[in-house]
């Protein structure tokens, strides 16, 4: 049981490696500076957008305009927390042959990858998500308090879980293609809509809705979100918190097999080209 | 004259180099023109899914809001096609240590940057628009000759901005090396171009009229195409011209920044 836990976890490594990329992306800190710019202007337009669109009505698929809100202003926070880029740096290390260097190495790269996640989404922590939620506490004055501390943190390590795995499976095929560019963007593309990051899933047909709650894409932001706001619905199933996270949780270790799978049928096909 | 078919040469011997590029790797291809078409159709699914449950803007029919978006996104997909890969062109060459090599070649270094940026995968995103247009435009009540005339004009000016954008960018690459998120801020600035410029506040719509000329890129072009006379378009066709003058200056000022740091 040991030796099972410590392949897939690997505390000193976890450790060193985000503290490394901690640093090294502490030195491109205006990189990051820029969601100060990005996160809030966003937030604007989606202000007016739905100020605009509530002007006739008081609620809109259950929501009122500050749920509306508070709805964007946490999905802007939470994607700061859980955004990585595993899938392109694992397909940029198979095209380039810089893969071999991990294989060589008695450490698995997807715990590598995670690890180097954990460092970047920290400094992201304290240099996107605590002043945005600043501007967004005291300048938009939106109530950003959690309906439940422990369940939104949970929803929310799920998520993060849940982001990296789904993108660490689209970099995996990087073994099948030269270049992913294409797929990698067309999957976000299908990650971010299904994900509710451009308008709650309640928008979408009810039929789609349906189907949506047994694609992951859900438990990436929109299950986080929903918790963070104390209630969860989508394609007319209402479900409690603790249920909808304990399905989270599920649908996680299911990302993780799939994650698993794809890795031990696209190994067998590198070849090193390009070292 | 001898100027302007130097430039069309140029930018046939970018569009050729540029075509064969993308033949390489066809399956790529393939996705990317696909993706890129699927992309910029998410505001119009997003239109769509909102005027569905029954909200709008005020004052704005679902065929009028995707008018300014496909009029958005043919603008986008135009510039995307021929011009605004130079700010990716230049930022990379500046990171590199390749943009010396453009300063030894004798012709202008902002075309040569555009010319060779040419990719025809971004047309999916100008078909995308176009396909958005011709839907919104049949619902509307049929433009005349001198509204369809005023349409180009001004569609030309929104490239026009589209244009003095990418020399912003593309000029604030030399100091601010390899910034990838440069394209971010862009996006996030001219997202307000994709909605009825009456729903922002009275402070923003002087802001993106006759400051920042957003409202050019498609408010105004389909507000004349729907046979309005909005307010402040007379003005921000000047300011579109004198936007374009100042990004000129400014990325050759920020030219003389170069430092040629780079490998």
């Amino acid at each position: 049981m040991g030796k099972l836990v410590s392949r897939f976890f690997n505390g000193r490594l976890l450790t060193a490696v985000a503290a490394a990329t901690y640093k090294e992306w502490a030195a491109y800190r205006s990189h990051i500076l820029v969601s100060l710019f990005v996160g809030p202007v966003y937030f604007l337009v989606q202000y007016f957008i739905w100020s605009a669109l509530f002007q006739n009505t008081t609620t809109l698929k259950g929501f009122t305009l500050d749920e509306m809100l508070v709805y964007y202003g946490v999905t802007t926070l939470i994607n700061y927390c859980i955004m990585d880029f595993a899938d392109w740096n694992l397909q940029m290390l198979i095209r380039t042959g810089r893969f071999v260097t991990f294989l060589l190495r008695p450490v698995s790269h997807r715990f590598f990858a995670l690890s180097q996640k954990v460092g970047h989404r920290l400094l992201g922590f304290w240099l996107e998500f605590v002043p945005v939620y600043l501007i967004f506490f005291f300048v938009f004055r939106l109530p950003l308090v959690p309906a439940n501390l422990f369940w939104s943190l949970l929803s929310l390590v799920l998520g993060f879980l849940m982001m990296f795995l789904v993108n660490y499976s689209i970099g995996i095929t990087g073994f099948w293609l030269v270049r992913t560019d294409g797929l990698r963007s067309f999957f976000l593309i299908f990650r971010d809509v299904f994900a509710g990051v451009f308008v709650p899933l309640v928008f979408f047909p009810g039929w789609l809705q349906k189907v949506l709650f047994f694609l992951p894409f859900q438990y990436i932001s929109y299950v986080p979100v929903r918790v963070f706001s104390g209630s969860y619905e989508l394609g007319g199933i209402t479900l409690a918190i603790p249920v909808i996270v304990a399905i989270q949780g599920v649908y996680v270790v299911l990302m993780g097999l799939v994650s698993e799978f794809l890795w031990r049928l696209g190994i067998k096909r590198f070849t090193g080209v390009g070292v | 004259m001898r100027r302007l078919l130097d430039l069309l040469r140029l930018y046939s011997t970018g569009m050729r180099i540029g075509l064969a590029e993308d033949l390489a790797y066809r399956g790529n291809f393939l996705i990317r023109f696909f993706v890129m078409f699927l992309s910029d159709l998410l505001f119009p699914l997003v239109t769509l899914l909102v005027y569905r449950s029954g909200a709008a803007f005020p004052g704005w029919s679902l065929e009028e809001v995707l008018l300014i978006q496909g009029i958005f996104m043919m603008a986008k997909g135009f510039a995307n096609l021929f011009f605004f890969g130079l700010v990716w062109n230049i930022g990379q060459m500046v990171r590199d240590g390749l943009f010396d090599l453009m300063l030894i070649k004798p012709c202008s270094v902002i075309h040569l940057a555009a010319a060779t940026s040419f990719s025809l995968d971004n047309s999916g995103s100008l078909l995308g628009g176009l396909g958005i247009f011709i839907y919104a435009v049949s619902r509307i009540p049929t433009p005349g000759p001198w509204e369809w005339a005023a349409f180009f004009l001004l569609f030309l000016l929104s490239l026009s901005v589209l244009f003095s954008f990418s020399l912003f960018m593309s000029g604030t690459l030399f100091k601010w090396v390899g910034n990838s998120r440069i394209y971010e801020i862009f996006n996030t600035i001219t997202q307000f171009g994709l909605f009825p410029k009456t729903i922002f506040s009275r402070a923003f719509q002087n802001l993106l009229t006759y400051f920042i000329p957003i409202a050019m890129l498609a408010f105004f072009p389909a507000a004349v195409l729907k046979g309005d006379k909005p307010e402040g378009l007379f003005l921000s066709g000047g300011i579109c011209l004198v936007f374009l003058f100042a990004a000129r200056l400014f990325w050759y000022a920020m030219l003389k920044s170069y430092s040629s740091a780079g490998g």
